[in-house]
């Protein structure tokens, strides 16, 4: 097998896995109740209240669709950016908690009962990014993009 | 070019909705869990056999039960003949340390002083000052000396684990049904995952 050919695989398992991290913690979310992920968001103190409230009702959905998008491969480049953005304003977020000291007791990165020390969600953002830049680059040939794209070009000629 | 855009957008839409009608069933799933069974006495508050009982599963570190603790103490304090509160133990141990070590302290306050919700609401309290310090004991025994218990009676209790097994008993209750947060109340046997749902089965129990 060829590199690109491995390159292509290993791209498309490194799209899956974001995709099934952002579903697990976006479904997550969902299924707790709102106000521990507000009182997580609120923890950054970046936000207000209002803001904080529908923050947290808008991004488990969010990543969710994100992460459903990514597993099937449909406009895989807008997902892998939107995923791309999405980490890197979670590595903000994270960025400027250690940086103030702030006392965050729960990240809210997999809801309230399974939450890693910011530290560690910052490296795990930065392996994701990776991965997403990885995906975003190479991983097209296994995605639905393509396989719509071929099927109905080849109609048409 | 046109029409791959369309089918694109189609099969995204598509898939997206089956994705929302999944993940609300597996939510619905849960509120088809129910549990009546009483707490023992030290651990009830309000009147006994009110027209509405509220089973509550509560973590001492957690954030959310903390505002609910204060929720809660004003639902007795104002309507003190509508409710029964029955307190059970759900500490997050994988993100609160030493939640699992004050349950089972504030439950030694229960068994050995009948003092658990005077413990406990100084624990809730100052949940920011314990719930990640290494001297948590030594906070411990503070709150428990402010609550006007004996401190010495119950720091022996938490030594001797006397109270382990009942806050395990609690957690296992809670696993089997498959609780994943706290706060999470049960409302007349009906399942309330945080606080908007509580106030809202509460109406609901109040119109009945």
């Amino acid at each position: 097998m060829s590199f690109e050919k491995r390159r292509e695989i290993v791209s498309f398992l490194m799209r899956a896995m974001v995709g099934a991290v952002l579903i697990y913690s976006g479904y997550i979310k969902i299924s707790e109740p709102l106000e521990s992920f507000i009182s997580s968001i609120l923890s950054y103190k970046v936000v207000g209240e209002s803001i904080a409230y529908y923050s947290a009702l808008i991004l488990p959905w969010a990543e969710v669709y994100i992460g459903v998008l990514l597993i099937l491969g449909l406009f895989t480049k807008l997902m892998t950016k939107a995923a791309f953005l999405l980490f890197c304003f979670f590595e903000i977020l994270l960025l400027q908690a250690m940086a103030r000291g702030l006392e965050v007791v729960n990240c809210g990165c997999f809801g309230s009962k399974h939450s890693n020390p910011i530290g560690v969600e910052f490296a795990l953002n930065l392996i994701w990014i990776f991965f997403v830049f990885m995906a975003y680059k190479y991983s097209y040939h296994f995605s639905l993009d393509k396989f719509i794209e071929k099927k109905y070009n080849s109609n048409e000629k | 070019m046109k029409k791959i855009l369309v089918v694109k957008i189609i099969t995204a839409l598509l898939s997206l909705f089956l994705t929302t009608v999944i993940i609300l069933i597996l939510n619905g799933l849960n509120s088809n869990i129910t549990d009546t069974q009483k707490s023992p006495d030290y651990r009830i508050e309000g009147k006994k056999n009110a027209k509405i009982v509220i089973i509550e599963y509560s973590d001492f570190a957690c954030p959310a039960c903390a505002n609910m603790n204060f929720y809660i103490k004003n639902l007795i304090k104002y309507f003190p003949e509508d409710f029964e509160i029955n307190f059970k133990h759900f500490p997050l141990t994988n993100i609160h340390p030493y939640s699992f070590n004050a349950a089972v302290w504030v439950e030694c306050a229960g068994v050995e002083e009948n003092k658990f919700f005077e413990v406990g609401d100084l624990f809730f309290k100052n949940q920011k000052e314990w719930w990640n310090s290494k001297d948590y004991v030594k906070l411990f025994e503070k709150y428990t000396k402010e609550a006007g218990a004996d401190v010495e009676k119950i720091k022996k209790c938490f030594n001797e684990s006397k109270t382990v097994d009942m806050v395990k008993k609690d957690i296992q209750n809670a696993d089997k049904m498959r609780l994943n947060s706290t706060p999470t109340f049960f409302v007349n046997g009906k399942i309330a995952v945080g606080g908007m749902e509580l106030v809202e089965a509460i109406k609901k129990e109040k119109e009945k």
